[in-house]
């Protein structure tokens, strides 16, 4: 209203009775008291997190997945002790999850049905490079209102061997000998470093070679470890076992429930 | 023209509301348990009003939050079952729970999300009309879409007061409860409610669904409780 005349308002009262209906909605929207501080907490947040961990591991021949099986309301409250983080999507690939659950569902059931779909068109199985891509782009598609799940891909590649894709929430993809993601992520990765990537011990430090019997151990002592410190993990391992040339193997393991 | 307040026409605070809901399978069916008061505020405005929604004889759709969300849902629900209807098809718990957890994620993706958090209790028959097959059913949706399958749920304040105790009563029989005592239960549930959650009532109502005998809505009861610790418990004078 900076070019307001006397005479224009007159002659427009619709449109001035308009304008003042305008800034009365601006006003009653916003109103001076409320600061941007209060406007930021008082925002309804659209994600929330279920916490767990999941952690991945590949070797020459083989990829294993592990995850917990717990799903927690606010880190202090258990929802449900049989959550399936881990979801087999056809004979080579598998997804684990962390985080937003809601948009765990919602990744699961986009994957799920362009897999389906290729089946349909190509009348084979995708490979699990293939489907690394695909979660890369589906999770850079939603940029801008991200899909908040720690999202690790696993199988057999191409090529027989063992692979692990680990992504960060915007679709970030690299492929990794073992990953974790979760709540306890910064509590695994330290010990497969050491065990694994041999990177804390010392030189002279017995290096075993990672067999699968090795790495499913290992699995199991790191969920071990990560349920004694870290309360949203625990209840059951769900422990996925993918060796080429055989069928993927599902297991629980009991965990601490406390 | 552009709606500046339209944070206002979206559900971001929930206005007249129900509280928690409890359910729990037992060896053929459901039971599910909930108060009759709609909250406005941690005022009890609204009495004698059911929080249970019959779908069809094997599904029973339970809520808490805010009631204007359900209702609009119960009318969301039923053009679903006719859409059903019109195939020859009767939904059954495990569809209808996909169909509501989709619904409310997408919601949740505009950011205008249903108030609610969903119980769907039923029986799924695996087989058309063998009840031998069918198997309870208990999901649980989340207003942010968050969806997921258990055997015994306290929802609301109830999840943080009586998941464990609901869970302690079913780990000692599990499959093999039988209704009496899942229902029993309940109401030793429905009385630490009572005692703890300010918003809770002690009129309520124990709804089941079952494999033989279908859904069976539960008539309102009442329970009085133990106040006697009243005396020795208060902090003012």
């Amino acid at each position: 209203m900076s070019n307001f005349t006397g005479i224009t308002a007159t002659m427009n009262p619709l449109a001035e009775m308009a304008q003042f209906k305008q800034n009365m909605r601006e006003v009653a929207a916003s109103p001076e008291w409320r600061t941007s501080k209060l406007i930021e907490r008082q925002r309804w947040n659209p994600y929330s997190m279920e916490g767990g961990s999941t952690a991945a591991i590949s070797g020459d021949n083989f990829a294993i997945v592990a995850s917990d099986t717990r799903m927690t309301q606010n880190d202090i409250n258990i929802l449900t002790r049989d959550a399936e983080k881990i979801h087999v999507l056809n004979d080579s690939i598998i997804l684990s999850t962390s985080g937003f659950y809601g948009d765990v569902i919602q990744l699961r059931k986009v994957l799920q049905s362009r897999l389906h779909k290729y089946r349909f068109d190509y009348r084979a199985d995708m490979s699990a490079d293939l489907c690394a891509e695909l979660l890369s782009r589906n999770l850079y598609y939603r940029r801008f209102f991200p899909y908040y799940t720690g999202a690790m891909l696993a199988g057999i590649d191409e090529n027989g061997k063992g692979a692990v894709f680990s992504y960060d929430p915007i679709g970030c993809i690299e492929r990794l000998g073992y990953s974790a993601s979760g709540a306890a992520e910064p509590m695994i990765i330290p010990f497969l470093d050491c065990q694994i990537g041999h990177v804390t011990v010392a030189e002279d430090y017995e290096k075993p070679p990672l067999t699968i019997e090795r790495a499913i151990s290992l699995m199991k002592d790191a969920f071990r470890g990560a349920a004694e410190r870290e309360i949203s993990t625990g209840d059951k391992i769900h422990l996925v076992i993918a060796e080429a040339g055989k069928p993927i193997v599902q297991k629980f393991l009991p965990l601490r429930e406390d | 023209m552009a709606p500046v307040h339209d944070e206002l026409q979206r559900t971001l605070n929930p206005t007249c509301t129900g509280a928690s809901v409890i359910a729990m399978q037992y060896k053929t069916g459901v039971v599910v348990m909930t108060d009759r008061v709609v909250s406005y505020g941690k005022m009890a405005r609204y009495k004698n009003v059911s929080r249970q929604y019959k779908v069809n004889d094997n599904v029973l759709v339970t809520f808490g939050g805010d009631h204007a969300d359900f209702q609009w849902l119960q009318n969301v629900i039923e053009r679903q079952v006719l859409l059903w209807k019109r195939f020859d098809q009767d939904i059954g718990p495990k569809a209808l729970h996909g169909y509501l957890t989709s619904l409310l994620y997408a919601r949740r993706c505009k950011m205008n999300p249903l108030w609610n958090t969903l119980v769907v209790a039923g029986v799924e028959e695996e087989e058309k009309n063998n009840k031998e097959t069918s198997t309870p059913f208990i999901g649980i949706i989340t207003q942010k879409g968050c969806a997921y399958q258990v055997k015994h749920v306290a929802t609301g304040l109830g999840a943080f007061l009586l998941n464990q105790a609901v869970e302690d009563e079913f780990r000692k029989k599990g499959d093999e409860l039988t209704r009496q005592e899942a229902e029993a239960v309940l109401k030793k549930a429905l009385e630490l409610t009572l005692y703890h959650d300010c918003v809770a009532d002690n009129d309520f109502e124990i709804g089941r669904v079952d494999a033989n005998e279908g859904v069976v809505l539960g008539k309102e009861q009442t329970i009085i409780g133990d106040w006697s610790i009243a005396e020795t418990n208060c902090q003012y004078e």
